[in-house]
């Protein structure tokens, strides 16, 4: 990885942190340079623009979770173990790296009107919904999952997942996160089977 | 005229509609065809000899044409008073190529549908392979339902020449298979931005995400050189029912199958570039591809 | 009693004629069909838009109109449910177009394929100018057949096996270019018919009102009714001199029969089938079914179309010589002119304004009806008939013109071209008779 990549990644992981931390409207792009090292001047070169920074973060944060997701999608089990695998490596995720969540949750779903141009539709969290669409796709072409519409399908599995998290942060859970991850799973997973002929 | 260079023509008919001969009687230079061909028999049209005398002679045939499914199976399949295997057992060994006419001939096509057990084409059973022979390196499948007569006429013609003549792994000539029909379709902008079409009958919208249009997965140069060189099926404002590949015709053509209302992937597209391409693309609302493509009011 | 078998050839498809002779004439013929392919068996099951597809499939000559008969019962089906179906002009018109089309192509290659041959021959004339690929008429012939299906290509997409019909109209939005290129097709056809079959204008033809005006042309036409008058065989080939046609175009709108000259109303109801001597039943010989009408025989096609609409050269031609072959033969060719100046008459007047298709808004599952559909094809009246359970074909029937003309009756009571066939003295009169009806064997053995 180039220099300039380098730099442009330590950029937005200080970012995510940042806006974790003091919140989205609070952090501003001189604290962000602060916090770099770099002179405000410089920082500008990297990011022109509070709005183009934001665009950038979601489509990074999109693409780990989407990582994360793919490298399910790419062994050799079936969708209930996968189910399984997602549940507990989104958790994870949600502990061990918080901010990536947090910031879909609380920054993008919150503030759509820094999105609107540049990041339209499903545009900037691309890779993350195309994971999931070949899982659901996966799913039913096998015959393991019921065949419906996928926003039913998305809605409830990352509706789900997205509202547990949050809760989480507001910390109204009555115990860690990664204990309800069995429960949960088994929960998607006996509403998006396949039911037998009744 | 040249009469001793000709190349020699015999067809035969399996289970058919006949759609591909009458295809083939649409080749625009017939007057060119026949200066480099001779038909020696074919059941309908006025050809000089009659099955019979073809089974008789000695003479080596250099093209065998077969247009329809076949069976070894006497009771399904005889024609003028002989099982038709036998007719096949003596006329492809006295002929240099063998030529399938149709999706029939090359995979069974719809009369395969009868009886799977007992009926295919030449080389293969739909996808399986096996079908009349499990191998016979003499066979040239072109497929369609029907086939078009330049695909069938410029085939004939480099083997006559003697020209290079590649095939694919269902024995297809590359330079027709090596095609979508996507390529051409007029509708393409639709697709490229996920533009559903509202109805049918209007030149907008694309019919590969609601209505069976096959195009984007089905291998042939029918929106290249076009339907008697003026028209196709896309270009009338019809799905494209994939009728060149060896699984026509699927169940519930006019339905696009989806799992969990995802479309598959284009031919040797991945999924993954795929939904993540479409998903970008149908986040934007392009005004000027939601409006008629000839706006009379302005 | 002795009996010779005659497999038919330059015909589409395959039959055999195995006549049974008595005193030097032919006291009885089997037509025997074979080589089945159970469409009707394969459309179960599937969801009922596959017809569309899978019909035309019968017929490589007359795909178009099982496309037509498949669509008309289709919206039967769902007229029969209630549900209201809107078809505008245009889109009548552009099917009524295709249709023409199709039928044009096929008498054309019937006459220069099957017929001419045969009137050449008879007149021991040298056939060299219609030999198949070589010959120059039989090249023009091709080329004419070519061109008039570009004309319908330009709405169709493709002949054969277009797709262009869909429940509540055509798919097809053609621009006021593409009409005008479809005509300049039609009228390269029209010119290579009045130079080459007819001698004179279409518009002139048409208008004539006896068989003597033919006389006083140059062309195919004016051979064939010559040869047949003059080597005796104008009176051959006579049969029930009863028609039926079923119609559904701007030419004849409603179902009729036609008793001798005596015209009278048709119901689609009175139509049965009889398996008598299939394959379906005990001691059967062919694959082919029978079509009656209230348990008669009736002949259909262009001779029955013509008849029924009173057109005064075919009349004239009844008056003397029946519904023998020259009557059928010569009606079937003058169909050519009617259909070629009536094709485009439908294409100036398509408005391309109007809504191609107006689809009904509900799900195909929820579709639960039978329909008749029909039209008339090249070789005579075409019926499809379905039956839908929730969105699937649960049944489908199609009867074919040839198997109103060639079903297989009994001694005592023999079908259209049975008849037609009995008491002939020699099997060339056999197979001249036989050719005459148009036979289409595919169509038979679906």
């Amino acid at each position: 990885m180039d220099k300039k990549t380098k730099k442009t990644e330590l950029i937005l992981e200080t970012s995510l942190l940042l806006f974790s931390q003091k919140g989205f409207y609070a952090t501003t792009m001189p604290d962000i340079a602060k916090k770099m090292n770099m002179s405000v001047g410089n920082f500008y070169n990297y990011f022109s623009s509070k709005e183009s920074l934001a665009q950038e973060l979601i489509r990074y944060s999109s693409d780990k979770v989407g990582a994360m997701i793919r490298s399910v999608n790419e062994e050799d089990c079936d969708s209930k173990e996968k189910i399984e695998k997602i549940v507990s490596l989104y958790f994870k995720l949600a502990v061990e790296k918080p901010q990536y969540l947090d910031y879909f949750l609380r920054v993008y779903l919150a503030n759509k009107e820094i999105f609107k141009d540049g990041c339209e539709g499903m545009v900037c969290v691309a890779s993350f919904v195309t994971e999931m669409m070949i899982f659901f796709e996966d799913g039913v072409r096998k015959g393991e999952l019921r065949d419906q519409n996928f926003f039913s399908a998305f809605g409830l599995f990352m509706g789900y997942l997205g509202g547990f998290v949050f809760l989480n942060g507001e910390n109204i859970l009555d115990n860690n996160l990664e204990s309800f991850s069995k429960d949960v799973a088994f929960n998607i997973y006996q509403a998006l089977k396949v039911h037998e002929a009744s | 005229m040249k009469h001793h260079n000709r190349s020699s023509i015999v067809w035969l008919q399996g289970l058919t509609c006949n759609g591909n001969s009458h295809s083939f009687l649409n080749y625009p230079s017939m007057d060119m065809f026949s200066k480099v061909f001779k038909i020696l028999h074919h059941p309908q049209i006025n050809t000089p000899y009659s099955l019979e005398d073809i089974l008789k002679t000695d003479a080596k045939v250099d093209f065998l044409v077969i247009e329809g499914a076949l069976s070894r199976s006497e009771k399904i399949l005889s024609r003028f008073g002989y099982s038709f295997k036998d007719i096949l057992d003596i006329l492809s060994k006295k002929a240099k190529y063998i030529i399938c006419a149709g999706s029939c001939a090359s995979f069974g096509g719809i009369f395969r549908l009868q009886n799977e057990a007992k009926i295919f084409g030449a080389l293969f059973s739909g996808k399986e392979k096996g079908g009349f022979w499990f191998n016979n390196s003499k066979v040239i499948n072109i497929s369609g339902c029907p086939m078009h007569p330049r695909w069938f006429v410029e085939t004939l013609l480099k083997l006559h020449y003697g020209d290079k003549l590649s095939l694919d792994e269902y024995r297809r000539p590359k330079e027709v298979y090596s095609y979508l029909v996507h390529h051409g379709c007029l509708r393409n902008e639709y697709f490229e931005w996920k533009v559903d079409c509202k109805d049918y009958g209007e030149k907008e919208g694309c019919l590969f995400y609601e209505h069976g249009c096959q195009g984007p997965m089905t291998h042939a140069n029918c929106n290249k050189i076009l339907w008697n060189s003026v028209s196709s099926k896309t270009r009338v404002g019809s799905a494209c029912f994939g009728c060149t590949e060896f699984d026509f015709p699927r169940l519930a053509l006019y339905e696009t199958k989806k799992h969990m209302s995802l479309p598959s992937a284009p031919y040797g597209i991945s999924k993954r570039a795929y939904y993540s391409l479409a998903g970008v693309a149908k986040g934007f609302k392009i005004e000027r591809l939601e409006k008629r493509l000839i706006d009379e009011n302005n | 009693m002795k009996i010779t078998k005659e497999i038919i050839q330059k015909i589409e498809g395959e039959a055999t004629l195995e006549l049974e002779w008595e005193n030097n004439k032919i006291d009885y013929a089997k037509i025997k069909f074979l080589n089945f392919r159970g469409i009707e068996k394969i459309l179960e099951n599937r969801p009922f838009l596959d017809a569309l597809l899978i019909t035309p499939r019968v017929c490589g000559i007359c795909n178009t109109s099982h496309i037509i008969a498949s669509i008309n019962a289709i919206e039967n089906a769902y007229v029969n449910m209630g549900i209201k179906i809107d078809i505008t002009k245009k889109a009548k018109r552009i099917r009524e177009f295709a249709l023409n089309a199709e039928k044009i192509q096929n008498h054309i290659k019937w006459l220069y394929f099957s017929i001419l041959p045969e009137i050449l021959k008879i007149n021991g004339e040298d056939e060299s100018s219609i030999r198949a690929f070589e010959g120059k008429e039989w090249i023009k012939s091709q080329k004419a057949c070519a061109t008039i299906l570009k004309a319908m290509s330009i709405f169709t997409g493709q002949w054969p096996h277009g797709s262009f019909c869909m429940v509540g109209g055509v798919t097809c939005d053609p621009t006021q270019g593409d009409i005008y290129e479809s005509m300049r097709y039609i009228e390269e056809v029209e010119e290579f018919c009045e130079k080459e079959i007819f001698g004179l204008s279409l518009d002139e033809f048409i208008s004539f009102e006896t068989s003597i005006q033919i006389k006083s042309t140059n062309g195919n036409l004016k051979k064939i009714l010559e040869v047949l008058v003059d080597k005796n065989l104008n009176h051959m080939g006579k049969s029930y001199d009863r028609f039926i046609s079923f119609g559904n175009n701007s030419s004849l709108k409603n179902p009729k029969k036609c008793e001798a000259t005596r015209v009278l109303n048709a119901d689609i109801n009175y139509v049965g089938e009889s398996l008598l001597n299939s394959f379906f039943e005990p001691n059967g010989y062919t694959y082919s079914k029978s079509a009656i009408y209230k348990n008669r025989y009736y002949e259909t096609g262009p001779i029955a179309r013509m008849m029924i609409i009173k057109n005064p050269l075919i009349r004239d031609l009844h008056k003397r010589n029946k519904d023998s072959i020259l009557t059928r033969i010569i009606a079937r060719i003058s169909e050519i002119a009617h259909l070629i100046l009536k094709s485009k008459n439908l294409l100036k007047k398509i408005d391309i304004y109007q809504k191609s298709c107006i689809s009904p808004n509900i799900p195909y599952d929820s579709l639960t009806s039978v329909g008749v559909g029909y039209c008339e094809a090249a070789r005579g009246s075409l019926i499809h008939k379905v039956e839908i359970k929730q969105g699937i074909i649960k049944s489908y029937d199609i009867i074919t013109p040839t198997v109103w003309n060639l079903g297989n009756g009994s001694r005592e009571n023999p079908a259209v071209a049975q008849k037609a066939i009995m008491g002939l003295t020699s099997p060339n009169d056999a197979d001249l008779v036989f050719k005459a009806f148009d036979v289409c064997a595919v169509c038979t053995t679906q």
